[in-house]
This record gives C-alpha cells, structure tokens and sequence, in this order.
C-alpha cells in the first residue's frame, strides 16, 4: 500500500475518531444532557473510551488474519484516542460527578472496587501514552515492546470495572469480556500457528 | 357496599381465557413472528371502552378537586420534565431515557386489578371500582433511588391503608405482595431474548407498612395523570423506602402469610433486601449510601445531599422496625 493512502487513512480515523467528544459537548451545550449531566459524560466517556482500547486489540488479530500490516499503523491512533476518552473520563468523574469533594473522592476511591480498580485499568496506561512515540520505540528497543503487554492488564481490570459497575444489564459487559477473550486468545501461539498465512 | 363492574359489555368469567393459557399462546404468537398482534389479542377481553372511559373522566374530576396535604416535603421541587424523562423502569429498557422514548404506544385500556388471597372481597377491580370512594391528596415526597440519587415529587394518590380496608384483609394477612403486568406489546422489554429481569416485577410489604398513614397509592404527579413512565396507572409510594420498593403498573395485589420473595431480593439478595429502608449507615455492598445526587443537578455542581435515615421519615416510620436489626434486615 501506498504511504500517501496510509496516512489519508490516518488522518480519516483521527477524523471519525474524535466525533464522539464533539457529540458530547454538543449534548452538553445544546441542553439536551439530560436530568444527571456528570453521570451521563462519565459514562459515555467511559464507553468511548473502552470501544476505541478494543479497537486497539483486535489491530494485531486483524494483521495476522488479512497478512496486511495496515493495521498496525492504526494501532497508535486508537490507543492514544483511547487514552484521551479514558482521560476524561476520569477527570469528569472527579470534576463533574464528584464535584471535585475531597470527602466524596476518598470515599469513593477507596471503599468501592469498582472506582480503585478502573483508575488502576487507566494508571497502566499512562507509561504507554507517554512512550507511545517513534522515538521511544527506538530508544526502549525490545523493552518498549513488553512495556506495551500492560495494557493487556488494563484491558482485563478494565473488563472487571464495567462489570462492577453495571447494576444488572449485563450484556455490554458481557460483549466486552467476551471480546478481550477472543484478542487474547487470538494472539496465543496455538492459535498464531492456526492463523499464520500458508509459506512458500 | 363494594359494586363491582355490572357493565352487560363485560365478559362473562368463562369466556375469558385463562390468563396462563392466554400468555403463552401470546409467547408462541411472537415467536412465530406475529408482531402486531395485540390489538386482535385484546378483543376478547370484550368492549371495556365504556368503563374504562368513565374511569379518566373521573380520574380527572378527582385531580382537579384534590386536597394539599398538610405534611408535605418542604424540599424544592424537580421540575416535571425530569421526572417524566429519568426514570428506571425496565420492562421498557434499562436506559435512564428507555421509559419515556419506548411508552408512546402504552395502553391503559383495559386495566384490571386482581385482588386474591387472605381477604374477604377478593376478585377482578376496575380502575374505577379501585379509585371511586377516595378523594385524592396532594402529596410531596422524597423519593430515593437505591442508586443514590433524589428526586423530589408531588405526587397525587390515597393512602394505600384505605384501600386495603376495602377488601376486608382477615387475620391470615401478614405481607402484602404486589406484582406489575406483564405485558411483551406494551413493555418492548419483554419480548422474546430481551428481558434483564424476571418477570413479573414482584414487590412486598408487611401488613403494618402497607397500612401506614405514609403509604401512598398514586394516580398523578403534578397534578396530572400518572404517565406509562412513572408507572400507569397505578403505583405505590414508599418515602423512606429505596425508590424500587414503589412498585409501578399494579395488576395484582394479593394478601399473603408468607414475606414474599421480591424481584430485586431474586436478582441479588446481597444486595437488595426485603424492607429496603433508605438508610446512610447501611452500604449497598459496591457504593456508599451516606450521600445521593438531589436531581436534577448541573455539570458544576452534582448537587450532593446527606442522606437521612428513612428518606427522613424517621419520625413516622422508626416505631415500625424498634426490635429489627437494620443492618441485618436492609
């Protein structure tokens, strides 16, 4: 593939990649956020974000199931624009949902699983945003590549915190816990060798 | 002297089909693919247009004619928007917004209360045999939900304790059990592979709190008649109760000696208990319940409130639990 057509293509996912903040703060200054603004931002940040981090996963099973490394050059867009939504996410929880109460923070953070273990899903991910660039790559060498497995464990904590979370509906969480499965499963040798496109 | 229903239009008991058999002849009708089956389905419960017409006429004149309530909260009130517009009511989804967006096609006509069990009037009520001899009251509660949010709301109804008197309850009467329609057209919820509970939504109350004087039976909010969202035609109001006790859409009141088994009790006992009393010092095992969100709030400010004991009817409602553990019994 062409390196011009690669970088369109880049640049058509930053695109589609960074409507879902504007549809928020179109909610938010249209009125239409609804009778609880903070629960509804926190939310859907959070949904954002965890979508784009399993787009992210599913870039390497999708390399060794088309042969096309396409995907790769993906991989980093996805996993910053994840880390954004997860960013905010997080500061809205703190900002708007908890109105930035010290007393509502700590509590929170410290009595409810679901809270301590989601901002450890997004702590893991914060060496990875910041060495996310070429030069780190090239300065960290093969550690910069076991550096990178951490957010398979994000991803798992992540799993747990939206099924903590949820008072009952479980489908999402179900369709995200199944998901992470199948990337995880994909990228064992087992299933590699299954994959692997037939050698001369 | 109670009067039921002498409406000639009315069916015979023989010819209406057995509600078991009718339910699920309506499930294997769905799952062959008959979607809109029900208004055919309903013609069989016979012409009610005429009863259950009188029935919003006088619901209307009884609105218009309501009495304030003297001991009425004296929070600010949310605003009506939003309390027909976040709601949890799952038989129409699970979303905050499902209820109001998925009720358009909600039907009252025909509604029945079946009153069954340990009574000496039991049988099939109308809306307007159910609503006839009381006058309604304009009552402002608290309502708080399990997820540790607030509303507060002028409800309009009766005490749930006149009624009850009605059906002459006989000694055997301990709980109260009540059960919402169940009803796959009206509530898209409940269609085939969609449910998140069982149904029906099943709620109870021991004989001395379904007789309080807060127990509240209720027809309207504001003045205006009860929408599908928050729970047409009739619903409960439990103040210093977890706002799922409040069961929506009664259909089945029966007078029981055993505690019944509740939805959320089913789904996760753990976590939901039978008395469900608003209580700060009682934790729901993943969140806090010291504090609720008083909606509707704004980005800046998400509007914390301290959560009292009892939704703060700890003065009406204490005497009702003096010798229970409420940790133990939430």
């Amino acid at each position: 593939m062409k390196k011009n057509t690669i970088v369109k293509l880049r640049w058509g996912l930053h695109i589609l990649l960074a409507l879902p903040f504007f549809w928020v703060v179109y909610l938010v200054v249209s009125g239409d956020i609804g009778t609880d603004p903070a629960e509804k931002i926190v939310r859907e940040f959070g949904f954002d974000g965890a979508c784009i981090l399993w787009l992210s996963l599913a870039m390497t099973p999708l390399r060794k199931l088309t042969g096309n490394a396409i995907w790769i050059a993906f991989r980093r867009p996805l996993g910053l624009w994840s880390f954004f939504y997860l960013s905010l996410h997080l500061c809205s929880f703190l900002v708007f949902w908890a109105g930035l109460d010290f007393q509502v923070i700590t509590e929170e953070l410290s009595e409810r699983p679901y809270i301590y273990i989601g901002v450890a899903a997004w702590v893991l991910l914060v060496p990875l945003a910041v060495t996310s660039t070429q030069r780190s790559r090239r300065r960290l060498g093969k550690k910069w590549n076991q550096l990178h497995r951490l957010v398979y464990l994000s991803g798992a904590l992540a799993v747990l915190h939206i099924v903590w979370v949820s008072k009952l509906d479980y489908v999402q969480p179900l369709i995200f816990g199944f998901l992470f499965i199948a990337f995880m499963l994909l990228r064992t040798e087992k299933i590699k060798n299954i994959l692997r496109p037939a050698k001369s | 002297m109670l009067i039921k229903s002498k409406d000639p239009s009315e069916p015979k008991s023989y010819e209406i089909t057995p509600e078991s058999g009718y339910l699920s002849r309506r499930e294997w009708l769905k799952r062959a693919g008959y979607l809109g089956v029900g208004a055919a389905a309903f013609t069989h419960l016979g012409a009610q247009a005429k009863t259950d017409a009188n029935w919003q006429a006088m619901l209307r004149s009884k609105l218009a004619s309501s009495n304030q309530w003297p001991s009425s909260a004296k929070d600010e009130l949310t605003p009506y928007e939003d309390i027909i517009k976040y709601n949890n009511f799952y038989e129409f989804g699970t979303g905050k917004d499902d209820p109001s967006r998925n009720s358009k096609d909600f039907k009252v006509d025909p509604w029945r209360v079946e009153i069954e069990g340990a009574v000496k009037r039991p049988g099939k009520y109308t809306l307007e045999d159910i609503l006839k001899p009381h006058p309604l009251e304009d009552r402002v509660y608290r309502f708080r939900c399990v997820e540790a949010w607030s509303m507060v709301v002028p409800w309009v109804g009766f005490p749930l304790a006149d009624l009850i008197k009605r059906f002459e309850p006989t000694s055997k009467a301990k709980y109260v059990r009540f059960e919402t329609l169940v009803d796959p057209d009206r509530f898209p919820a409940q269609r085939f592979g969609r449910s998140t509970l069982d149904w029906p939504y099943v709620e109870g109350l021991t004989m001395a709190e379904a007789m309080h004087p807060l127990s509240l039976m209720v027809v309207g909010i504001y003045g205006k008649p009860l929408l599908p969202q928050n729970g047409a035609p009739l619903r409960l109001m439990l103040p210093w109760k977890y706002g799922f006790k409040s069961i929506k859409s009664i259909v089945k009141i029966q007078f029981v000696e055993q505690q019944p088994r509740t939805t959320w009790q089913r789904m996760a006992s753990q976590e939901y208990g039978f008395y469900a009393n608003v209580n700060p010092q009682v934790d729901h095992p993943r969140w806090s319940q010291k504090r609720e969100r008083r909606l509707p709030n704004s980005l800046f400010n998400p509007n914390w409130v301290e959560t009292q004991k009892f939704n703060g009817y700890e003065d009406q409602v204490a005497s009702l639990y003096k010798d229970i553990d409420l940790s133990k019994n939430f």
